[in-house]
């Protein structure tokens, strides 16, 4: 096993900062290559009809007249020492800025994240107990109708029921870590769908393998051997994709943020994006490519790590 | 005595994989239960003990546990699924056929072992694990202490085997369902393991299936013929290699003597099912 | 089994029965959905409007039924270009030996690290939201992954013994991929894309409800959607029609990728 992971770390280590670079770059050429340039919108937003004169300066301001790869290079070297630059919207410190909106989003998924898990366990448990009944199949087809469903409308739903017509919470100044808690459940709700019927499938299957059958002729209880010999065995099988999915529910978070009007990173990107902020949204990029970069490493880890021989806890 | 009487099974799509068969079990006997594969011998060792797939049922018949003397007899067949879990492996044991499968590989056989006694005999871990390095030894597997910290796939075929009839021993139940025990090992381990079950006998009735011959005619006073889910024969072993009636019973005699008696032709090899 | 294959047709194909009059539904619409008349702004449903009318005064059954067009047009025809790339490209570099692959591979890698929504975003900032961009990135970004799927089952593939028989009877590479590689990688790339589109289905229509839509002029479901919740309190229903199509045909595309029966 040391080989390998060895060889699996030197890998990860020269291909993640492929990947930011990838996404860096992607960003950098998409936005010199848009029919609008930043400095036509940045003049547009400023002055109402922008002569050309105007535009040139706001240009060479920009420093936007220098080739491509200049460009690049000097943002590559500022972004190294945390320099992103100045918002186009508001003109402030586009770092500080970002730094601002981060607890927020981070507060949701985290909560959303702990959620998940417990979701996806409980869940799981109940499709597994019920799988031949009637309501174990109204539990699977509950599932695949929240997977089919956007998120924004369950968070719309749930702020149209809990906020305006049973005014259990309220919706502005949401600032408390209190009213985190429920994006965080909107968000954890397609998880715990899609995983936690993964995990009553799975436990379907490990429960009909041999060993489950001789544990029961040798008298252990259904309830042990569910909790301590199938339930580790189906719990890392999904484990590398559910970290993998950790990525999506940031990514996610921006559209729920939107629904509850939480001044988080994701409010954040929708705002560079339809405003095209393009420092904001290169830092933006940049953040969600070490986001994915990160959850995808410790998938792949997790997936090695929790191989089929590698004992993380022994039954006991 | 374990009783079964008249029990019959049927499959998914209600077709019957065991109809009205009828045996008895007592301490210090081995029966035997043999015949072509897919015959309904492991169903009738997992009717017994009530790991019947989810979609078979046990449509008729009973099987009746007579413990002591002074005690009702208990059906088992009805008993709630909670109490015939608990009676498993304590008092009707099993020994699997494959016992390379029958592990969880993730776990240690020590631990495996251990959890094992201590659930079921109510033990503290020190206790169970000494019995568990204990049944090893008795076994014959004297480097107890490394098969203990070992994880299944690091054991052969025969020493795994030999893990299962140690976990038994420990469990020292009264009634074992043995599913082909000799069927993946090699002659000496064969050996080891027929002479383990035959000390058994003293403190067990053993119930075998089995394909194997020679360990039948070793063990077993009495040895029945399943075929197509019906008792067919019944005999003692010699009676049933030297006369035999039903076709199946006679290509199975047929190929014993002619893997033991060279004088015999392969023409009669080819006739007979499986 | 013959049942259970049957069985499994039947759902593929009243699902792709479902989408097909999802997309074709506009066909049938009772008015015209850009027609705008305030007089008869936020009508409850009734015998003319059967839905009733939004906030501009236009049938909202109508208007829902052409979205079914935009967004599942936007969805097939990203799907049917997804797939003409995707495959013959991952066939080739799964089958293709050379010393370099690796960097493709990590190439590869570093490219699909990403979901189709982070490209959305990238893309958006830089080109702003419209139908092309909308279409360029999804069919960018998911064609990529569908190589990805398609290359590593084509090296599985490769290595099996019937594709060593094709070669040593003299069968040219291509032969090799599309004749017998590519009816053995169908299956997964079929799940895969069925999900896809599920996936594409509610990123367009999420997308378009913060505004990043195909653009003023099209009809989309989120739009509908968006426009609905700004009236939210006059007519609450307005947000739940648009929703019901989202959900049959997201639901029709997760049927037909449910690979539980493999």
């Amino acid at each position: 096993m040391r080989r390998g992971a060895y060889r699996w770390l030197s890998r990860y280590l020269y291909e993640a900062p492929l990947t930011l670079l990838f996404v860096t770059v992607l960003s950098f050429v998409l936005m010199r290559l848009s029919p609008i340039s930043p400095a036509e919108a940045y003049a547009r937003r400023n002055t109402p009809y922008p002569t050309a004169e105007n535009i040139e300066r706001v240009t060479r301001e920009m420093g936007l007249d220098q080739p491509l790869i200049m460009q690049y290079v000097k943002w590559l070297v500022n972004a190294l020492q945390l320099n992103f630059g100045q918002s186009l919207m508001n003109g402030n410190d586009a770092w500080a800025e970002f730094v601002q909106m981060v607890p927020a989003t981070l507060q949701i998924v985290g909560m959303s994240v702990a959620i998940q898990i417990t979701g996806v366990l409980v869940a799981g448990m109940l499709m597994y107990l019920f799988w031949e009944t009637y309501r174990g199949w109204l539990f699977r087809t509950g599932a695949v109708l929240c997977l089919s469903v956007p998120v924004f409308y369950f968070a719309s739903l749930y702020l149209e029921l809990f906020a305006v017509r049973l005014e259990w919470i309220t919706v502005a100044g949401g600032m408390r870590a209190g009213s985190y808690i429920h994006p965080a459940i909107c968000l954890a709700i397609p998880v715990v769908a899609f995983y936690g019927r993964m995990l009553g499938s799975l436990l379907r299957k490990e429960m009909s393998e041999d060993y489950a059958d001789y544990a029961r002729c040798r008298g252990l209880s259904e309830a042990r051997i569910v909790w301590r010999h199938a339930m580790p065995r189906a719990a890392i099988g999904i484990t590398p994709s559910f970290l993998q999915n950790i990525g999506f529910t940031v990514a996610g978070a921006a559209i729920v943020e939107r629904v509850f009007s939480i001044p988080g990173m994701g409010s954040g990107i929708i705002d560079s994006v339809l405003h095209r902020d393009s420092p904001m949204i290169h830092l933006f990029v940049l953040f969600l490519g070490a986001v994915f970069v990160l959850m995808n490493g410790l998938s792949d880890l997790s997936a090695r790590v929790l191989g089929p021989r590698r004992v993380v806890k022994e039954a006991s | 005595m374990l009783e079964i009487e008249n029990m019959c099974v049927n499959g998914k799509d209600g077709e019957p994989l065991l109809k009205e068969i009828t045996l008895r079990l007592t301490k210090g006997q081995a029966v035997g239960v043999t015949g072509r594969s897919g015959a309904g011998k492991s169903t009738l060792l997992k009717a017994i003990m009530g790991n019947l797939d989810s979609q078979c049922r046990m449509s008729g018949g009973k099987v009746v546990l007579h413990l002591r003397e002074d005690q009702p007899p208990l059906r088992y067949d009805t008993m709630s699924a909670k109490r015939r879990r608990s009676m498993a492996g304590t008092t009707v044991g099993f020994i699997p056929q494959n016992a390379m499968r029958a592990f969880d590989f993730r776990l240690r056989i020590g631990t495996q072992l251990e959890e094992t006694f201590r659930v079921k005999l109510a033990m503290d871990k020190t206790t169970a694990e000494r019995l568990a390095e204990a049944v090893l030894l008795k076994v014959g597997l004297t480097d107890a202490r490394r098969v203990l910290r070992s994880f299944p796939e690091e054991l052969s075929g025969g020493m795994l085997q030999r893990v299962a009839i140690a976990m038994l021993l420990g469990l020292d139940p009264v009634y074992v369902l043995a599913d082909e025990p000799t069927a993946s090992l090699d002659r000496d381990n064969r050996a080891h393991v027929l002479r383990l079950l035959k000390e058994r006998l003293d403190r067990s009735g053993i119930l075998l299936v089995s394909h194997d011959a020679e360990a039948m005619r070793a063990l077993c006073s009495f040895v029945i013929v399943l075929h197509d889910g019906e008792k067919v024969e019944q005999g003692t072993m010699a009676q049933l290699l030297h006369q035999p009636s039903h076709r199946w019973t006679r290509s199975f005699a047929e190929r014993w003597r002619a893997n033991h008696d060279p004088s015999w032709s392969l023409e009669s090899l080819r006739k007979g099912d499986s | 089994m013959p049942e259970e294959r049957w069985l499994r047709y039947g759902r593929t194909g009243t699902a792709c029965l479902t989408l097909l009059l999802c997309a074709l539904s506009f066909l049938w619409a009772p008015h015209d959905p850009h027609l705008v008349d305030l007089s008869v702004r936020l009508q409850a449903p009734g015998p003319e409007y059967w839905l009733g009318t939004d906030a501009m005064g236009r049938d909202v059954l109508s208007r829902v039924l052409h979205g079914g067009k935009t967004t599942l047009g936007i969805v097939l025809f990203s799907g049917a270009l997804i797939v003409l790339i995707g495959t013959p490209l991952g066939l080739c570099l799964g089958y293709w030996q050379g010393r370099f692959g690796w960097i493709f591979e990590s190439l590869l890698n570093a490219c699909t690290a990403f979901p189709p929504i982070a490209y959305m975003l990238v893309f958006m900032g830089a080109w702003g939201s419209g139908l092309l961009p909308i279409v360029t990135v999804l069919v960018l970004s998911s064609s990529l992954r569908l190589l990805k799927l398609v290359k590593i089952r084509t090296e599985q593939e490769k290595a099996k013994a019937y594709v060593q028989c094709a070669a040593a009877c003299g069968a040219s590479r291509m032969r090799i991929m599309f004749w017998h590689i590519e009816p053995n990688v169908r299956k997964d790339s079929f799940i895969f894309l069925s999900l896809l589109c599920a996936d594409m289905v509610l990123l367009i229509t999420s997308f378009s409800f913060i505004g990043l839509g195909p653009g003023e002029r099209i009809i989309d479901w989120g739009g509908i959607i968006l426009e609905g919740s700004e009236v939210s309190m006059l007519r609450p229903d307005l947000m739940f029609y648009p929703i019901v199509l989202v959900l049959i045909s997201t639901l029709a595309f997760n049927v037909m990728g449910d690979d539980e029966r493999r």
